[in-house]
């Protein structure tokens, strides 16, 4: 009896219209689910040299393996292939919430495995054992909305889950993006519509066997119960330091993004505003989604009972849920118009972009046109004005219908920087192509060696953040003997207290790498990392602070044990990350990266930043590169490619992997 | 008096946790087409209303079983089908209004919620709180009071903006 897993994989090729399945527990003692299992998949399904858009590129879904297993907050399924935005391309997964992954395991599938291109455009209904190709021209041309809409209508089905690319996927838009419910990520649509492929719909109606459900409902209670202290906690705090009672929207309902402007402004000043330029900014309150939340919030909603997933309505715009990001593009384009900002992110989630890319490029163009090194020529006329809620939405229109500066714009905001000039060339900021978003690396340097040593661009790196110090922040808010415990604890655990100081390079290598297997542990075991936030007592960060995090919450280890039946140790758990993370090393390895595409954007280390407490700070570019062999060093890889090493692949049992990289040259 | 699974579909968010609750405690596994609980969903991913028995005061399932299998908990006023008993003839399913009873496709005998012994799990777990166990004579007052929390909100800030 299996537990825990459905036990298929599920192979399409569109190019033949054939379906095939093979068992899924080839893989599961290696990678055990979601991103791992995807991992290996990638690297065993792919040749080098093919391009993103080739029909061979593989395109694998997969289900987090506690997805749909009745742990709260597992609710999460990896998406892998090549990435069309990187330059040059490589690995690239995006991991979203939503009830896809639940889904997949009732029909009976812990991955998909999609290959080929259809003759034309198409989209597929797995329904349990069956899975059709169905006709999906009358669907090309549309929006994600209207699509999941007429499909569900089409199927006489309201309980399919689907996957949907818009018209930015059909345009093959670099940074286009595969949009499910209540979030996207990373651009991959385009690889859907290299493939003539419009949608994804899963139903199923079996179920997943569990070892020990009575051990799984009471450790969802414990997770409720956390819940409730935490928020307990949240209302007591307020009370001591004299601040009005939290709202519901302060406790993390509605959507969480709204609480963005109080954490990275008022508590760890770390908010950047404009083009990647400083912290200060007169009108930085009007950007309180929280307060924007008390009239807009129309309904929550949400995978898990967290619900951080906000609906949000807006008069003579419309209702849809307002996800995180936006939040932080108003400080890049320091705008203060939410509910614009709105009408731009629902537009995006329609056409299927990356709100996160285009607004930073939109803020990039803002920046050209204040410093006269492009005109509103350039832009087909659209004047890029700061804080222009209609230069965003028109751009967002020009690049999913490919039209104008959009067409170029579409190829990846590196072709329309080479476009503009030398001088406007020499002001992008990007790394591997995907121009650098809003989250500040300049104080905050151990998010500055996530990034540049991640396996894919794209999304936000792993490093805990919170596990660092904000001394300002913890001085301000009375927290001074928290604060002095932290730097005890730290000097034991890493024998200074600067390790747990945001922009020291002290001890960043160790809680890097620490985090990339905490993170890819979550992604594999389809965790929600938010969830784990407000249901993990061990999350704790007041009891975290000053000490390695945690990379396997305990309450994890016991659900993993009571689902699977299995009695692993956190151990296992562990290495199956290191696995993970060293087998899409392997991937971008075999492609020819080595240690000198391990960067980041140019601009960090060059320009400081302009105001606020941290005015005047970069990254030191050689500080970056020393603490990156400091890291290799920790992995098993070399130094001087940055290639995991011979023994480090024998020690992780990866000899199929190691063998072929052999073969290739590509190893020492 | 029995206590009833009072529903507030404004607050559902349709994560269906109370589906994978209900079958985990029922049946041991994660499963909602087995759960006697159901989220409906409407064409648009953000309609979502959990369906489950109120234990009717008449309960049709009950009058029209040709084989007695349908009879009320004393404790806690469910109605409970006796899988033994049961014969699949779906004449339950036709009758209840709601489709709060149904043959599960497995077994061929109807499946309904028994409100887990006075403590059901969907509640629980229901952290938006669009599940509650209410007492039946407290269902009226318990929806009034919500009703009207919006409207002395405002009469509230209303008030101490004048007296200001």
């Amino acid at each position: 009896m299996v537990y825990g897993w459905a036990g298929t994989i599920l192979r399409i090729d569109l190019s033949r219209g054939k379906v095939s399945k093979t068992p899924s527990s080839e893989y599961t003692r290696l990678f055990i689910g979601g991103r791992g299992i995807n991992s290996k998949l990638m690297f065993d399904e792919s040749k080098p040299g093919v391009s993103a858009f080739d029909p061979e590129n593989p395109i694998i879904l997969g289900a987090g393996a506690l997805a749909g297993t009745g742990i709260l907050g597992m609710t999460k399924h990896t998406i892998t292939t090549r990435s069309p935005e990187q330059v040059p391309e490589g690995f690239a997964m995006q991991c979203s919430g939503g009830s896809l992954a639940a889904e997949m395991k009732y029909a009976g599938y812990d991955h998909i495995v999609i290959k080929g291109r259809a003759e034309k455009p198409t989209y597929i209904h797995v329904e349990n054992n069956d899975t059709a190709f169905k006709d999906a021209s009358g669907l090309w041309g549309k929006g994600t909305f209207d699509t999941n809409t007429i499909l569900r209508e089409e199927l006489n089905d309201p309980e399919v889950k689907i996957l949907a690319i818009g018209q930015a996927g059909e345009n093959l838009v670099r940074f286009a993006t595969i949009e499910h419910e209540y979030r996207s990520g990373t651009g991959l649509g385009g690889v859907f519509g290299a493939k003539n492929l419009k949608a994804i719909a899963v139903r199923g109606t079996r179920g997943i066997k569990v070892h020990d459900p009575e051990t799984v409902l009471s450790i969802n209670e414990r997770m409720l119960e956390t819940h409730k202290k935490n928020v307990e906690e949240l209302v007591r705090e307020a009370r001591e330091q004299g601040k009005p009672e939290p709202s519901r929207y302060d406790k993390g309902f509605g959507t969480i993004g709204a609480k963005a402007k109080d954490y990275f402004f008022d508590d760890t000043e770390q908010g950047v505003v404009g083009y990647l330029e400083g912290f200060e900014w007169n009108d930085v309150d009007k950007t309180r989604g929280v307060d924007w939340l008390e009239t807009r919030s129309y309904r929550d909603t949400g995978c898990c009972p967290f619900a951080c997933a906000g609906l949000v309505s807006v008069p003579g715009v419309g209702i849809d849920v307002m996800r995180c990001y936006p939040f932080w593009n108003l400080w890049q384009l320091k705008m203060t118009d939410i509910d614009k900002m709105f009408e731009a992110t629902m537009l995006m989630s329609d056409y299927g972009i990356d709100n996160r890319n285009l607004s930073m490029t939109v803020s990039y163009l803002m920046k050209l046109y204040e410093m006269g090194i492009i005109t509103a020529k350039d832009t087909d006329g659209v004047p890029m004005d700061w804080g222009s809620g209609d230069a965003l939405i028109e751009t967002v229109h020009k690049v999913a219908n490919r039209k104008g500066f959009g067409d170029v714009l579409a190829d990846g905001p590196l072709k329309l920087a080479e476009k503009l000039g030398p001088k406007a060339k020499k002001l992008f900021m990007h790394s591997r192509g995907q121009i650098a978003h809003g989250d500040e690396r300049r104080s905050q340097v151990g998010y500055a060696l996530a990034e540049a040593v991640d396996t894919h661009r794209g999304t936000e790196s792993p490093f805990h953040g919170p596990y660092q110090i904000w001394e300002r922040y913890m001085k301000r808010s009375g927290q001074e003997k928290e604060m002095k415990e932290a730097y005890e604890r730290a000097k034991k655990t890493f024998g200074t207290k600067k390790a747990i100081i945001p922009w020291e390079w002290e001890s960043k290598p160790i809680m890097v790498m620490n985090a990339q297997h905490g993170w890819v542990l979550n992604d594999i075991l389809g965790a929600c990392l938010l969830a784990l936030d407000h249901f993990m007592d061990e999350k704790s960060v007041k009891k975290q602070l000053g000490t390695l995090p945690p990379t396997v919450e305990p309450l994890i280890l016991s659900s993993f044990n009571a689902i699977t039946g299995l009695n692993v140790d956190e151990k296992y758990l562990i290495v199956c990350a290191e696995r993970t993370w060293n087998v899409e090393r392997a991937y971008n390895v075999r492609e020819g990266f080595t240690r000198d595409d391990d960067t980041i954007a140019e601009g960090w280390h060059e320009w400081p930043i302009t105001s606020g407490p941290h005015k005047g700070r970069v990254v030191d570019k050689a500080k970056l590169e020393k603490a990156k062999s400091e890291l290799y060093k920790l992995r098993g890889w070399d130094t001087k490619t940055g290639w995991p090493t011979k023994e480090t692949y024998e020690r992780l049992g990866l000899n199929d992997v190691e063998k072929e990289l052999r073969r290739l040259g590509r190893l020492l | 008096m029995n206590k009833l699974i009072m529903i507030d579909p404004d607050k559902c968010t349709g994560c269906g946790q109370c589906e994978m609750s209900c079958s985990l405690e029922h049946e041991g596994e994660c499963n909602p087409t087995l759960s006697r609980i159901k989220i409906a969903k409407g064409t648009s991913v953000f309609i979502s209303v959990p369906v489950t028995c109120l234990q009717c005061g008449t309960a049709l399932c009950m009058e029209v079983c040709p084989v007695n299998a349908i009879s009320r908990d004393s404790k806690t006023g469910a109605y409970i089908v006796d899988a033994e008993r049961c014969v699949g003839c779906r004449l339950c399913e036709m009758a209840c209004p709601l489709g709060a009873i149904e043959i599960r496709p497995d077994k061929h005998v109807a499946m309904k919620c028994d409100l887990c012994d006075g403590e059901p799990m969907c509640v629980k777990f229901c952290l938006p709180g669009a599940l509650t166990y209410v007492l039946e004579e407290k269902i009226g007052f318990v929806r009034r009071r919500e009703a009207i929390k919006k409207l002395s909100r405002s009469l509230e800030k209303i008030t101490l903006e004048s007296a200001r």
